[in-house]
């Protein structure tokens, strides 16, 4: 294989064993893990491996509140399955004052706000708790995503290491068959990216993967991976 | 044993909260409400029986914090709280859904970190939709209003409960009778409150519409029923009568004698909705048609001032 090395498969996909050397050498340095997860299939590969190399690792999920039931339920079924340290990260606003104007909730008519209250805002809190947020985004998720190094500063001098950066739709679906991981349940009901479920949209045959989320909106992410980055130019 | 009853001065509520606190084995009833129809009777007609047992706080379900701070020891919830209006839930969908679905799921998280032990959930029969025969708990629901949809919704973030606490799921029937709290919107109130003081009954669709019903007094005794029966959780039917709405009238013109009825809308054909009794859990909690149904809006009738 072109490029392999114990590191890295290409110039820039990680192995596990690459992840691990990773991660051992962050521990050895004394820094402050965690990781999050949304408990979608593709979301399991990752935590399959640092299940494997320490279970110890907080798996905050980010419980926003909208989440579908299906989705609480995969992820109590997953946390026991991987042995996982998962700990329910939830919004400091109450919902009663996630209104709008009208009296409505917010994803009813700023999504973007409803989505910093319960994502964004969270999580925030929890990165000046750690030094290091292994975080699951894939290049070939979203353009912003495809902007992103293997490891990247964050707000408050945390890292953010993306040891998924580079694999492929292809590789996570043949670690996913080597390691038979469960599905999310509603992936057989024609669900292909799971979020809150008022801004999940079952696609129909002509619609586009990007088009499960936020459907009509210009809105691609939640702002965890826009707002809770330091972007700096990427390196060729 | 302390009780959390959310919705507890409402139609329902107010009549369970009177009942529990009469029980030797309550020690402590909650009543989470937050009175969004103004109706003050729960806390009026001087003092109830077992009334030291009672405290009130005016919540809403969408408050988190709020709700975790209510939970706080509590050992039982039950969870009547809803919007509901009646005929025609076709309007402002997403208020259903903020309050019923939203508002159930979050009342759910708030339980999962309590030491809550026992969740009641008053569902609704209308979870099944329009019916061509009476539905059991196996049928698929096929809710078909905003309201029916939003309790169903809040079925599925309670029933997530149920590995954990014991869960009971009521699909109730329309609910029908005196409560000191009173309901004139479900249809055999407003029926029995027409007939009586305006002696002419409205009438929506052709009046064939078959319903399924509960009477006040057996769902009350229902749900009480539940903190002793040695009922498993579960989702289980509420209804003990199934007549159509015509029906209804034909009683009331029987008690009625000069009675009048208008079809306002007669074109338009409504669907059934036809439950079928559980009668295995009516008798685990003692209810049945202690009378006639004659009987039943005669005694209502009797309660009226005038």
């Amino acid at each position: 294989m072109p490029g392999a090395s114990k590191v890295f498969l290409f110039w820039r996909q990680m192995t596990v064993e690459g992840i691990r050397d990773q991660i051992y050498q962050y521990q050895a340095k004394g820094l402050r893990l965690f990781t999050s997860s949304s408990f979608q299939s593709h979301s399991l590969v990752l935590l399959h491996i640092l299940s494997r190399i320490d279970r110890t690792i907080p798996v905050y999920f980010i419980n926003t509140g909208y989440h579908f039931p299906e989705t609480l339920q995969f992820r109590d079924y997953v946390t026991e399955l991987f042995g996982l340290n998962t700990v329910d990260l939830k919004p400091e606003v109450p919902r009663f004052m996630q209104r709008d104007a009208s009296g409505n909730l917010l994803f009813t008519s700023d999504p973007d706000h409803c989505c910093y209250l319960n994502k964004t805002q969270p999580m925030d809190a929890v990165l000046r708790e750690y030094d290091v947020w292994i975080n699951g985004v894939r290049a070939d998720q979203s353009a912003v995503r495809a902007a992103m190094k293997t490891e990247q500063p964050a707000p408050y001098g945390t890292i953010r290491f993306h040891p998924m950066l580079d694999w492929t739709a292809k590789m996570i679906w043949q670690y996913r068959k080597e390691y038979n991981l469960p599905t999310h349940p509603l992936e057989e009901k024609g669900y292909v990216s799971i979020g809150c479920e008022p801004c999940t949209r079952r696609l129909d045959p002509d619609m586009q993967e990007r088009e499960a989320r936020w459907y009509g909106l210009k809105k691609v992410e939640c702002g965890l991976h826009t707002e809770l980055i330091v972007n700096e130019s990427k390196t060729p | 044993m302390k009780i959390l009853v959310t919705g507890g001065a409402g139609y329902i509520g107010t009549e369970l909260v009177s009942r529990l606190a009469q029980m030797p084995e309550v020690k402590k009833i909650v009543v989470y409400d937050n009175l969004s129809r103004p109706n003050y009777n729960l806390f009026l007609g001087g003092k109830l029986a077992g009334h030291e047992k009672i405290k009130f706080i005016k919540g809403e379900l969408l408050d988190s914090r709020g709700l975790r701070l209510a939970l706080k020891d509590i050992d039982v919830v039950y969870h009547l709280a809803a919007r509901v209006t009646t005929p025609l839930a076709h309007t402002d969908g997403h208020l259903y859904e903020q309050i019923n679905h939203w508002g159930t799921a979050e009342l759910v998280y708030a339980v999962e970190e309590s030491t809550v032990k026992r969740f009641i959930y008053t569902s609704s029969a209308g979870v099944y939709g329009a019916t061509t025969e009476p539905a059991d708990e196996n049928t698929p629901p096929n809710p078909t209003t905003f309201y029916a949809v939003s309790k169903l919704r809040g079925e599925d973030h309670v029933r997530r409960l149920a590995p954990r606490i014991e869960t009971f799921i009521f699909r109730c029937g329309n609910v029908y009778g005196y409560s000191r709290s009173m309901r004139f919107d479900a249809v055999i109130n407003r029926f029995a409150f027409e007939a009586n003081f305006l002696k002419r009954i409205t009438i929506h669709g052709t009046g064939s519409q078959l319903r399924s019903f509960i009477h006040i007094d057996s769902i009350t005794r229902a749900l009480a029923g539940v903190l002793q029966a040695p009922l498993n959780g579960g989702t289980y039917n509420l209804v003990t009568r199934t007549i159509s709405v015509m029906d209804v009238v034909d009683e009331l013109k029987q008690l009625v004698p000069d009675l009048e009825f208008i079809l306002i809308n007669q074109h338009m054909r409504f669907s059934h909705l036809m439950v079928k009794s559980n009668e295995f859990i009516n008798k685990q909690l003692n209810i049945h048609n202690s009378c006639s149904f004659r009987e039943d809006l005669q005694n209502f009738l009797s309660r009226l001032s005038f």
